[in-house]
């Protein structure tokens, strides 16, 4: 890939890179830490083939290994992050902001309490609408398993958030 | 009436069909399932529910500063690893071709030739030791991050 078809294709999958990273290690320093340490590694290697799926797939791939890594070495609990400003930019009446934030931060919530096998599927594939070829190319799993990993990970949000809609007074 | 045993065997396949994944085949069945069956149609509601929920996070955008600085670290730290990667090489071409030269070469006094090995051995050590103790010492030092 050339340099300037490198940087393109990087500015696009920077931001999915971006709220994966997040997503796994909870931290805004330590997400741009393992995106960096990605966009070094696609500078400076040449493992990305074309024939095995998308770029953007390839690079949340190496930003995945890369928080991993992390991880590891850090060994902190992730503690999912919100950025208040998203919702003042939204276009909508007051009310409606309030109710869309009061269900946003319960379903990080209940989100945040899954393990992170099952937090990383749904925002590659909800969040990030990834394929489910993508999604097995940057989770490194036969194709055939991600239906059924997926649909365990939305049963068990869906049986948290249930749960404290049971319990709502 | 459904039966119990097809809604468990068509439940996982409703994730399948919320993703546009499934066969033709598959679709259908599912269609035909949840078109009579109210509870796999609850279902279906729910697990959607879940994919519009988390899909409309707001998870905290990279600000272009930050990515902009990224790139250019990013391509300056490769251009340099290229840079280092070749002085060392040649480096070491050099000094192997020239230690091979040194020992190979005739000479009236080896005394002074072992006396300048011994010399050059003891200063390779020397900075080998130094370049340890400040890696040593730069892995915990606690305020390397500090920015003064």
């Amino acid at each position: 890939m050339e340099r300037a078809q490198l940087r393109l294709a990087l500015e696009q999958a920077a931001p999915s890179g971006y709220a994966l990273a997040l997503q796994l290690l909870g931290s805004r320093e330590d997400a741009a830490d393992a995106l960096q340490d990605a966009v070094v590694r696609a500078f400076g290697s040449d493992s990305y083939d074309p024939a095995q799926g998308t770029f953007k797939a390839w690079f949340l791939a190496v930003v995945r290994n890369r928080c991993l890594d992390l991880r590891r070495q850090r060994q902190r609990r992730p503690q999912v992050e919100f950025d208040e400003t998203t919702f003042a930019a939204a276009d909508a009446d007051p009310e409606t902001l309030l109710a869309r934030d009061e269900q946003a931060s319960l379903v990080a919530t209940e989100l945040a309490g899954l393990p992170a096998e099952q937090r990383e599927i749904l925002i590659l594939r909800e969040y990030l609408d990834l394929s489910y070829a993508e999604i097995a190319r940057v989770l490194s799993v036969p194709a055939g398993t991600v239906m059924s990993r997926l649909h365990r990970a939305r049963s068990a949000l869906a049986d948290r958030l249930r749960r404290r809609d049971d319990d709502r007074p | 009436m459904t039966d119990r045993s097809d809604c468990d065997e068509i439940d996982e396949l409703l994730s399948g069909h919320i993703d546009g994944e499934l066969t033709q085949g598959a679709r259908q069945r599912v269609e035909i399932h949840v078109d009579g069956c109210a509870r796999c149609a609850a279902r279906l509601d729910e697990l959607k529910a879940v994919r519009a929920g988390v899909g409309a996070l707001p998870i905290a955008q990279l600000d272009r500063e930050t990515w902009r600085k990224m790139m250019n670290d990013a391509s300056a730290r490769t251009t340099r690893g290229i840079g280092w990667l070749l002085l060392i090489g040649g480096g070491i071409a050099v000094l192997g071709f020239a230690i091979y030269e040194f020992l190979l070469a005739e000479t009236d006094t080896p005394l002074l030739k072992w006396g300048l090995i011994a010399f050059y051995v003891g200063l390779g050590v020397l900075l080998l030791a130094v370049i340890r103790q400040r890696m040593l010492a730069r892995k915990t030092d606690r305020y390397k991050d500090v920015e003064i």
